[in-house]
Parts: C-alpha cells; structure tokens; sequence
C-alpha cells in the first residue's frame, strides 16, 4: 500500500503541482485548503506518512495547526515538512519549535521536494 | 512614511517584480514605467494582497490580464468554470509569491510583515486611483505583446525612518532551498 502524504496549501495550483510530484513518485495524497481543514484531515486519516504545509492560509496558519496537532499525543511523533513563500528566520524558529522537520521556500524545484519527502517519510510502499 | 523609506520600499518592490514574475512565466520588461492613472479595458485579473508590521501595513495589487495568466499557468488547464478558477488561484499565488520577496527585502531592512491571504478579482475597465500620500509605487511592466501593472500601497503610524540599512543576519533562507529542521 502506498505511503500517505497529506498536503495542505490555500492554493489548489500549488496543491495540484506537489500532487503530481508525489503521486507520479507513487505515492497517495490526500489535498487540503487551510490549517482547519488540514487538522481535520490529518485526524480523520489513518497512518499518514507525513504532512506538506504552508504557512501563510486563511482561517489557521500552517504553524499554528501544527501547534495545535502537537498537543495531540496521537500526532506527537506526525513529520511536517514546511512549503513557504516565508523564508524569514523567525517563522522558521517557531516552525520547529512547534516540531517542523524541514523548510522549503517556494518555489520548489520537482527533484528538491521529492528528495525531502523520501529522507523523511521513505520509499513511497 | 518618510521619502527615503518610501524610496528604499519602491526598490525593494522592483526587486521582487523582477525576480518572481519571470519565475512565473510573465516575462516582463526589466525596466518599469510610471503608472499614473490605471483604466484597463480588457477582461483582466485583479490580485490582492495585504500586509501590516508595527507601524506600517499596506496592500500590494497585480492587475494583469487574463490572456497573460492562462499563458503562464504551470499545469494543463481545464475547461469552462473550473479553468477560471484555476487562473483565478494563480494569480493570488502570484501575488502571494510578490508579497513574500517584498517581505524578505523589508526583513533585512530591519521591518517584519504579516500578510493576509491573497484574493482575485475579474473585470473589465478596471480603474485604480493612484493617491498620495500612502502609494509606495505603481508600475506598469510590459510583458510579452501586453503589459501588467503592480500598485503597493502602505501607510505608516509613526514619523521616524522605519528602514535601517541592510542587515546580512536577516537574510532569509534562498528559494528552492531544503532546511532540515
């Protein structure tokens, strides 16, 4: 079975562009449009291999969900990958405060991301 | 805002305009021109965007036509309604990208922005007033057989230089670059 990878960014263009990526890669994405949408998401779905989010989003920011899921135990150990236009030294300290694994500042390149998604969650089976 | 933030911001504007538009594949002219009343008769896309730090918030505006938003579209466009609001997407996305190469050149000026999310509008004989004292610079860029227009707009609260001179500790991580956390 392939390895889930959720992917959550207000821009359904951003949204198809890693999809593609990822499931041409083979692995099974599942897209969200905000940080509530994405936590629902994240809760609802079992085993996610790991979880691609902006930051900047109506509703909930990208870093204030992961916040939120990190209280969670059940999501203690969940491995988030930020995909920003942000690229200050700040937001990226709270990220990982909050437990982000790793940054990206759009736009990415196709072989950078998916080089990103199989350090930190493997090989898509 | 005092004329020499004013100025550095303008620069800072044309920066940005210059890097993420060609990125996008709206291969603009390098050198902009002064807008100085904007009426657009053609169906074009109006993006939005706006941004606030501690004394200072503003808006930054791309009008460009449409035509020049489905040739830069990175995916196989779909038809109908859906294929208008996948356009629609880009053009916020576009804007969105603008604003964060505009934030990064504040951040090392010492100023630290929150933007909004962007949102997109259609028209047609789409007018902008260009007011002072609050806009920072209208530009009108052309681009392949057409051209497209960029406004920021920003107010300050306070009296003082806001700007400090560039910072080499505030630099922002590159694009496309991979930070493990």
């Amino acid at each position: 079975m392939a390895k889930k990878v959720i992917v959550i960014d207000d821009s359904r263009t951003v949204r198809q562009q890693v999809s593609a990526v990822l499931t041409e890669a083979g692995y099974e994405v599942i897209e969200a449009s905000d940080g509530i949408e994405g936590a629902e998401t994240i809760s609802a779905t079992k085993d996610v291999a790991m979880v691609i989010c902006d930051v900047n989003m109506p509703r909930m920011n990208g870093i204030d969900m992961l916040s939120l899921l990190k209280k969670d135990p059940r999501h203690a150990n969940l491995i988030v990958l930020m995909l920003t236009t942000e690229g200050q030294p700040g937001p990226i300290a709270r990220a990982k405060q909050a437990g982000a694994r790793g940054w990206i500042v759009k736009p990415f390149e196709t072989h950078l991301l998916l080089a990103a998604v199989r350090k930190l969650a493997g090989a898509p089976v | 805002m005092q004329q020499s933030d004013r100025e550095d911001f303008r620069a800072i504007v044309i920066e940005a305009c210059r890097h993420v538009l060609p990125q996008c594949d709206l291969p603009i002219a390098n050198d902009p021109q002064q807008l100085e009343a904007l009426v657009e008769r053609s169906e074009q896309l109006a993006a939005f965007i706006g941004f606030s730090a501690d004394a200072l918030r503003g808006s930054v505006i791309m009008l460009v036509p449409l035509e020049l938003v489905r040739l830069s579209y990175p995916l196989p466009l779909k038809s109908g309604i859906e294929g208008h609001l996948e356009l629609f997407d880009w053009c916020g996305e576009i804007v969105n990208r603008l604003l964060g190469r505009i934030k990064a050149g504040l951040a090392v000026r010492g100023v630290e922005v929150e933007p909004s999310t962007p949102k997109t509008m259609l028209g047609e004989q789409l007018q902008f007033m260009i007011t002072e004292p609050s806009n920072v610079c209208a530009l009108r860029f052309d681009c392949r057989a057409s051209r497209l227009a960029v406004v920021v707009d920003a107010v300050s609260s306070s009296e003082d230089v806001l700007f400090r001179a560039p910072d080499g500790a505030l630099t922002s991580q590159p694009e496309g670059a991979l930070l493990f956390l």
